[in-house]
């Protein structure tokens, strides 16, 4: 029954990065794009398909869940690249019975999560298609709030996360991603145990290559 | 005869005296250890947690004290508790045929001399632990005495959360019903009935227990409850191995919840430096014995939800051996009694203010404090109340040990005729003992709930359920009864977080159905239900009996 007060969306992070980005999308059309043989700096979009580690998790979330990501990646090597993106999440659910033999009460709730990611990504090869491993680490903004009833719960969490993926370039600035992540985000104690936001998740997306 | 034995057992004492005088200056009259047998120890402070220590080590609580505990551990636990961080010193190790007893004396010693079979320890301030092998022993002590003889086994394996009984808080109509039959009966408390009462048990010359004519007061004392129409019987029990009595107990089934007894007791035994030949006890205890008569007259005429138990009691001048006898089995059989009433020289107000101790340990302090805001309003004398866990020197001590909450009326005075052949009906002053039992009747009434018009709801029960999120839970309980077979307009549902209230009512109008719901409660807590009817004209009944909120999950 305890409630965070972290008001995470009035934070200064979330709005300057989801601004960061927007800028960077709309900025190969404002400079007319100038071609390059090879970008170092991509941004893109990817959505994806969350599947969360921890049961409790899908059994009260027990709705797909699908985040949409904007990244930002910039080359820094032959192999190495580092990037960063803002990951949003949201989904509805219902409460869990702890006394299965019991009369049932049932609430409905609302899940957010944003997520800033921050990592290094390891390129296997550089042809057409550039598969790669990353690995980085990530905080998260997250609220559930009970719809009906005065409940809600708000925090900020700090987690891990491993990934692997292929890139496969379209046309010479645009790319196709695909991307497979695990990553942890323990989240403390809840009314069954310790709680873990973090689970395996699958994305596709699309990145524009800028410089 | 007697003395003899007493000059007999004086001199193996000083044989003994001797001998133990050249032994080690380490051993002061302590039985040696043996790793089988159990230890004694003195733990302090008497906390909570220091108990569930020695519980879960498989010690039990042989005596609670104001400042420490009386233990009884197996000796291979003791390192265990070292542990745990207790401070402990070790009394000794009870040997097979050595019998305890606690000892009230303020003196350097309470011994006359002190024979090598007839050890002495001091507990705390006043408290002493005797131990002996001599079933003789009684002759050492100075008179007068009090005893209270310990059971190193069986007793309760620690204090019990105390069950306070329901209230009648906010249910303005039965209350006021309540405060005027409580009122009515305090009214009918006789004066003369209680001095002619005092003078039947005088008149039986001694009610030393083991003799004949304490056996004879309890069968006057069986007759009278018999001749109230109320179920009575007489509880025979034995008594340092070969003495024999008998406890009396007269029962007033409750109407609604007959199971839960409010118990009123008062032993009926005598002492005096004569026992054998005359032992008058009109203060101690014919006065409490006549308040127990005169309160089942008055009671057994009235209807009250919870059952009112009668208890005489006897051997309580040996040392409690009645009550125990009567608490021990009534623990065994899972008695619920909610509260006791113990009355124990009520009739010598002495030249002080006129003052009425109410005696409680912390466990029963609820009960002393409920006992004086319901009886003092009605009398004249003061009620005042004293929480002190050794004043063990009287029945209500044989309760603690089993966990019940229990009080001890007494006179704050000291009795200059206190167990002795003076101790007779002219002494006393029974304007003082009817407002004793004046005080103790409202309060015994008002625990005991009298029955008002509307019958109280039955057939309440609670199942909880949790709906949990992942970081967050709420507590849904839901509640249903049967109809009350009286025609009622609803019913009003009252919660509480304690058992026994105080409740908050939840319905703002009587609800109308035999279910409710109650529901974004903390998950990690129990509440406590019960339930009034209304009828049309707006009375309420008295509470129903309460549930917890998970009792029939
Ligand atoms: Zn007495």
């Amino acid at each position: 029954m305890r409630t965070i007060n972290v008001k995470f969306y009035r934070r200064r992070a979330f709005w300057p990065a989801l601004f960061l980005g927007l800028f960077f999308v709309s900025l190969p059309a404002v400079t007319g794009a100038v071609e390059k043989p090879r970008q170092r700096f991509f941004i893109g979009l990817a959505a994806g398909y969350l599947y969360p580690q921890q049961g409790d998790f899908r059994e009260i979330y027990s709705k797909a869940i699908w985040p949409v990501e904007l990244q930002l990646e910039l080359a820094v090597g032959r192999k190495i690249s580092v990037f960063s993106a803002a990951r949003y999440m949201e989904t509805s659910g219902n409460t869990v019975l702890l006394f299965p033999g019991q009369p049932a009460e049932a609430y409905a709730l609302n899940w957010r999560m944003a997520t800033l990611r921050l990592g290094v990504n390891y390129r296997l090869s550089s042809s057409r298609f550039v598969p790669f491993v990353g690995a980085g680490a990530s905080a998260s903004f997250y609220r559930e709030q009970w719809l009906d009833a005065p409940l809600t719960t708000e925090g900020r969490k700090a987690g891990f996360f491993v990934q692997a993926g292929g890139r496969y370039r379209l046309q010479r600035r645009w790319h196709a991603l695909v991307q497979l992540e695990y990553a942890s985000v323990p989240a403390g104690s809840g009314p069954r145990g310790q709680v873990n936001l973090g689970g395996l998740s699958l994305f596709l997306g699309l990145l524009a290559g800028i410089f | 005869m007697a003395r003899r034995k007493k000059l007999k057992s004086f001199f193996l004492g000083l044989l003994l005296l001797g001998f133990i005088s050249f032994a080690p200056a380490a051993a002061p009259a302590i039985p040696a250890e043996t790793p089988e047998r159990p230890l004694l120890l003195k733990i302090a402070p008497p906390a909570e947690e220091v108990i569930r220590v020695v519980v879960a080590a498989g010690g039990t609580v042989v005596q609670d004290l104001r400042s420490s505990l009386l233990v009884s551990v197996p000796a291979a636990a003791v390192s265990r508790l070292r542990d745990e961080g207790l401070t402990f010193t070790s009394v000794g190790s009870p040997a097979p045929g050595d019998s305890y007893f606690l000892v009230q004396s303020k003196l350097p010693s309470p011994l006359l001399a002190q024979p090598g079979n007839i050890h002495c320890l001091l507990l705390e301030e006043g408290v002493w632990l005797l131990w002996t092998d001599n079933p003789d022993f009684r002759g050492w002590l100075i008179q007068p005495f009090r005893l209270k003889a310990l059971r190193l086994a069986g007793g309760f394996p620690g204090r019990s959360a105390a069950m306070p009984p329901r209230t009648d808080e906010g249910a303005a109509e039965s209350r006021a019903r309540s405060v005027s039959v409580i009122q009515d009966l305090v009214a009918k408390v006789s004066l003369e009935r209680l001095r002619t009462d005092i003078l039947a048990l005088q008149n039986f010359t001694t009610r030393y227990a083991s003799t004949a004519p304490c056996e004879a007061a309890g069968d006057f004392i069986l007759q009278r409850f018999g001749q109230l129409g109320l179920a009575a019987a007489a509880d025979p029990f034995v008594f340092e191995w070969h003495y024999a009595s008998r406890n009396i107990v007269a029962v007033i089934p409750g109407k609604a919840a007959p199971e839960h007894m409010v118990l009123v007791c008062a032993h009926y035994d005598s002492t005096s430096n004569y026992p054998l030949v005359s032992a008058p006890g009109a203060d101690d205890n014919a006065s409490g014995t006549a308040a127990i008569l005169e309160m089942a007259r008055i009671l057994a005429a009235e209807k009250f939800n919870l059952s009112i138990g009668l208890l005489c009691v006897s051997a309580e001048e040996w040392g409690l051996y009645g009550s125990a006898h009567y608490a021990q089995e009534a623990r065994q059989q899972g008695a619920e009694i909610i509260a006791v009433v113990n009355l124990d020289m009520i009739a010598y107000p002495g030249s002080r203010q006129r003052v009425l101790d109410v005696i409680g340990n912390r466990q029963s302090e609820w009960l002393a404090d409920r006992f004086i805001a319901v009886a003092q309003p009605y009398v004249g004398l003061r009620l005042a109340k004293v929480i002190d866990a050794s004043l063990t020197w009287s029945d209500h001590s044989s309760f603690w040990d089993q966990g019940y909450a229990a009080l001890c009326g007494i006179e704050d005075s000291d009795n200059p005729y206190y167990h002795s052949t003076s101790d007779t009906l002219e002494t006393l002053d029974l304007a003082f003992a009817t407002e004793a039992v004046q005080a103790s009747l409202a309060a015994v009434a008002e625990l005991a709930q009298p029955v008002t018009s509307l019958a109280a709801p039955t057939g309440l029960q609670a199942q909880s359920q949790i709906s949990a999120s992942l970081f967050a839970s709420v507590k849904t309980v839901f509640l249903n009864w049967q109809a009350n077979p009286d025609p009622v307009a609803g019913y009003h549902v009252f919660r509480a977080e304690k058992s026994g209230g105080p409740y908050l009512r939840l319905t703002a109008q009587p609800t109308t159905g035999t279910s409710f719901k109650d529901s974004l409660l903390a998950s990690d807590r129990n509440y406590f239900y019960v339930l009034t009817a209304v009828d049309g004209q707006g009375r309420e009944s008295n509470y129903s009996g309460e549930v917890r909120d998970d009792e029939n999950n």
